[in-house]
């Protein structure tokens, strides 16, 4: 099953919510907490592939399907009522939603961009905003509360030809940033995960991935999400805040 | 300006309270009294023209059927079914959408009206008691619809709009009275067979009615065949018209329907031809009832025709010295006067005040007793169904002519009546007040959202609103109108008129907690596109679509953000008689012609004309000097002409720190919050307090709810980010 079997049990009690839970790496990640025995709200914009998902999971007593489109606010915030009136509190939020198109800047599209802008960023402030509300409830009852951000790996060597997803990607380093300043101080855990590929669904959309970079990447979605049960599992006064992951032999 | 396109009909959609028939149903009483005055001089012309001419027969033969009536009857027993028709339609409209539907607000003039029906009965009984005559009482019950609103048309100015609405419902209440007792007292040799032929005709219709045709002309058909069944058993024919009105159904216009309709038109003008002119055709029509749609497929007919026709045919009595001689001393006569004059005030002024004695506050806004007994004395104008029924009752001419004088001297005597005393009471009601077509609190940018430039504006104009009209310009729409036609001439804001409810008041308030966050008009925009707000659900999917912050959005609705501006304004409205929205004020006066997008533009078109006039010297012709742009708080004005700058800047300062200069606005609160102190303007757009707050070390409870108090960091860095938009 998951690559961090030693992560088994680590997460009880907690409750998490993965946006964007049907894509590459938020698939690994629901995967992991539940494993790890956290209760999980799966959020994703795709009724169908949600259901797939929750049926594959196969703990429908600790698993919450949501269908929810991450650029409208108002169905972010049913999500979150949905969620506490199932689990009556969040304390684990990680926004992995994304898409991301690829090409050299001249040869961009402008609704792509928008797109990206849309879900990437704008979503990704729903979501922050919205949950951050639950997220500071828990730590006023004393719990450990963990904001994941995933991000990406900003710099040329890794992702050429993605100028404006790298633009959005710096956007979210500075937006996690300044999060953990703002939220830390109340004892919100604000994480930034920035994996060397892209952090998105690409897998489910080769079109839009024109090289084919991440079949061949040493990366797998398994290491991220146990990284983000790791640092959910640490005590609450330490934070693991920001986390490159690269993979080892670099090209 | 495109403010509230079809905003009528929509308007009479909502509510029907049947307002926007006034200056029609003027004009239609006007008619009414010129065709009564033409049956009168032609009765009494030489000769026996008149009669003669209503008793020709008019019928056909085929086989051995035959088929004949005279003129008259003609005109009372098949074109009169058409009227009740129209009457009934009405009066399900107001059952289903209108003042009836509500018990509450409607049990006031319905019991006014059924008393208003008993106590001329019982009047005319007690005068005619012993007699065979008794069984004319019937004459006596029903106030004609048509007379007495023109009459409140024309001598009603200055009372408040709510009478209109009591009349109305106590119109319709005792139209409803009437036709039972057409049915019920006035029906004779009745041969049941025939109605089965009738009934088979409604069932057809019915039928019709279940596979949606449309096409209004494909009803006649069995409309006649009902007719026929009803003549041959005896019931009263008219009541035909009673029956089939009463299987039209009326709905409120869907969203669903205005969609579709909407993209049938659309692809018509993509690709016109017949097909789709057709399906658009077809798609506008289904939009709106059927009721609806009969209705005002009627309206001029029975404005224009069946009743001028009606009155022609009935009226005509032939006055001498010998047959007024004989009517004035006939109890009969005195009997129809004495009900309709004394029995209509007494029945209606008595219940009215029982009711309000056990419920105060039950008559409509700015009602008062006065009010309703002047209204008493104009119901004494019996008319038509007065004549209707003397016709009904008697077949002794002599008792029919003497019937015919009493209604005749009974509707004159309660229009003169009637009309001194309204016109009195609406005089007294004028000197009062007499600013009440005039905005009693003037446009102040300091409370009042404003789309246009206050700065350079020459007039303004306000909405008095609510989110009910799916038609409404939204926000950009208002800009580029207030900008590009206006030339910058005019400013526009909006005021709350909500309708009664919980949920309108809640998007009033909603509407106002997006202030709280700069967001006004888009919160507005967003209500609108949600129009009719029908849930609470709506609201929040509004806010969410206008970007609000929900937390902070849920929280001022809370705490009641705003609620004293909408409270203002509904008390406001209150005060100046406004009952239906919108209302708007040009130039600080009532606008009250067409609510159409050309008629409003061009009175604010002609007031920004005027006002220029009085600004660059020319003097206004016929026009009250303008004073809408006082400021209240500076007292100073706004309209002087140029080389007094200072009277311009009160009021153009508020629009720039409100709208233009926002970012600007931050860093100024910000150095004076540090210099002086927190912020103190209550009503500025919550981010930027939000900002000087926090940098100035202070935290709101209002906006965080207990965030801690930053501490350890030191003011010069705090202070950053602000120092950032200065660049």
């Amino acid at each position: 099953m998951s690559t961090a079997g030693f992560l088994r049990g680590v997460l009880q009690d907690r409750v998490a919510v993965v946006v964007g839970a049907t894509g590459w790496i938020g698939r690994a990640i629901s995967r992991d907490l539940v494993a790890a025995g956290a209760e999980v709200v799966l959020v994703a914009r795709d009724a169908e592939r949600l259901d797939a998902l929750a049926g594959e999971l196969a703990q429908p007593e600790r698993v919450l399907a949501a269908a929810a489109d991450v650029t409208s606010l108002l169905d972010v915030d049913d999500v979150c009522a949905a969620a506490l009136e199932r689990f009556g509190r969040i304390d684990l939020v990680v926004v992995a939603s994304g898409v991301i198109t690829g090409s050299s800047f001249e040869d961009g599209v402008p609704a792509d961009w928008a797109e990206m802008i849309d879900v990437n960023l704008r979503g990704l402030l729903h979501a922050s905003q919205t949950f951050a509300d639950p997220l500071l409830a828990s730590v006023g009852r004393g719990k450990a509360a963990d904001l994941f951000l995933l991000g990406s790996v900003t710099t040329d060597a890794h992702m050429p030809r993605f100028a404006v997803f790298n633009a959005i990607s710096a956007a979210v380093k500075q937006l996690a940033q300044t999060l953990r300043h703002e939220y830390g101080r109340k004892g919100l855990r604000v994480h930034l995960v920035e994996p060397g590929f892209p952090p998105a669904s690409v897998a489910d959309s080769p079109v839009r991935d024109p090289r084919g970079e991440r079949a061949h990447s040493a990366l797998t979605p398994d290491a991220i999400s146990a990284v983000v049960c790791v640092a959910a599992a640490l005590p609450p006064a330490a934070n693991l805040a920001e986390i490159l992951l690269l993979p080892t032999a670099e090209s | 300006m495109t403010l509230a396109v079809d905003a009528l009909p929509t308007a009479r959609l909502v509510r029907g309270t049947g307002l926007h028939r006034v200056p029609e149903a003027l004009r239609g009483a006007m008619i009414l009294i010129a065709s009564t005055i033409a049956a009168l001089v032609w009765a009494n012309l030489p000769g026996a023209g008149y009669a003669e001419f209503w008793h020709l027969p008019l019928g056909f033969v085929l086989g051995g059927f035959e088929f004949e009536l005279d003129l008259r009857e003609w005109v009372n027993d098949a074109i009169m079914a058409v009227f009740f028709a129209y009457v009934t339609l009405e009066v399900r409209r107001e059952l289903e959408l209108g003042e009836l539907r509500d018990w509450r607000r409607a049990s006031v003039p319905v019991v006014a009206a059924v008393a208003g029906l008993a106590v001329p009965a019982l009047v005319f009984v007690a005068v005619t008691w012993g007699t065979d005559l008794v069984g004319g009482w019937g004459i006596v019950v029903s106030t004609d619809t048509a007379f007495v609103l023109g009459m409140l048309a024309l001598v009603g100015r200055g009372l408040p709009p709510s009478l209109r609405v009591f009349l109305v419902t106590l119109a319709v209440a005792d139209d409803v009275g009437a036709l039972g007792v057409i049915a019920v007292a006035y029906t004779d040799d009745f041969t049941p067979l025939p109605l089965l032929l009738a009934a088979a005709g409604l069932a057809v219709i019915a039928a019709m009615r279940f596979f949606r045709v449309w096409r209004g002309p494909l009803y006649i058909l069995p409309s006649i065949v009902v007719w026929i069944g009803l003549l041959l058993s005896g019931v009263h024919a008219t009541l035909a018209g009673v029956a089939i009105a009463l299987l039209l159904p009326i709905f409120p216009m869907s969203a669903a329907d205005l969609r579709r309709a909407q993209a049938q038109v659309r692809a018509f003008q993509i690709w016109p031809n017949p097909h789709s002119a057709r399906t658009a055709e077809e798609s506008v029509a289904r939009a709106v009832s059927v009721n609806e749609r009969a209705h005002r497929a009627l309206t001029p007919y029975v404005t224009w025709l069946i009743l001028p026709l009606f009155a022609l045919a009935n009226a005509g009595v032939r006055l001498t010295a010998e047959s007024l001689g004989d009517a004035f001393t006939s109890r009969l006569t005195w009997g129809i006067i004495t009900g309709l004059v004394l029995g209509k005030i007494v029945g209606i002024s008595c219940a009215t005040w029982i009711m309000v004695r056990a419920r105060p506050g039950a008559l409509g806004r700015g009602v008062r007793m006065s009010h309703v007994v002047a209204l008493s004395v104009l119901a004494g104008m019996g008319f038509t169904i007065s004549l209707f029924v003397t016709e009904l009752a008697f077949d002794d001419p002599l008792d029919v002519s003497r019937g015919q004088i009493g209604v005749l001297t009974a509707t004159a005597l309660a229009a003169v009546l009637g009309a001194l005393v309204l016109g009195a009471l609406g005089a007294r009601e004028r000197r009062r007040s007499p600013d009440r077509a005039r905005l009693v609190r003037p446009m102040d940018p300091a409370r009042d959202p404003v789309i246009g430039d206050v700065d350079r504006a020459v007039i303004t104009v306000i909405e008095y609103g609510d989110y009910a009209s799916p038609h409404s310009p939204d926000s950009a729409e208002m800009r580029s109108e207030m900008a590009g036609r206006f030339g910058g001439e005019a400013v526009y804001s909006f005021r709350h008129l909500p309708p009664d409810g919980p949920l309108g008041t809640a998007a009033a308030l909603a509407n106002e907690a997006a202030a709280e966050q700069g967001r006004f008009w888009e919160m507005r925009d967003q209500l609108l596109l949600e129009a009719p707000i029908e849930s609470e659900r709506q609201i929040r999917r509004a806010a969410a679509n206008a970007g609000l912050n929900l937390r902070h959005f849920e929280h001022d609705r809370a705490h009641g953000a705003g609620a004293e501006r909408v409270a203002e304004d509904v008390a406001d409205a209150a005060a100046m008689h406004l009952e239906q929205a919108p209302v708007f004020f040009i130039d600080d006066i009532r606008y009250d012609g067409p609510l159409d997008a050309g008629s409003l533009n061009a009175a604010v078109q002609a007031a920004a004309a005027a006002a220029t006039a009085a600004l660059t010297g020319v003097a206004p012709r016929g026009r009250a000097a303008p004073s809408s742009a006082i400021n209240p708080s500076t007292g100073t004005d706004a309209r002087r002409p140029e080389g007094e700058p200072q009277a311009r800047g009160a009021l153009g300062q508020g629009v720039h720190e409100r709208q233009v200069d926002r970012p600007l606005l931050a860093v100024t609160r910000y150095w004076s919050g540090l210099h002086e102190g927190p912020a103190s303007a209550d009503r500025e757009p919550r981010r930027v307090l939000r900002e000087v707050a926090l940098d100035a070390g202070q935290d709101d409870p209002r906006y965080g709810g207990g965030r801690p108090a930053p501490s350890g960091v030191p003011d010069h860095e705090r202070a950053k980010p602000l120092r950032d938009t200065q660049r």
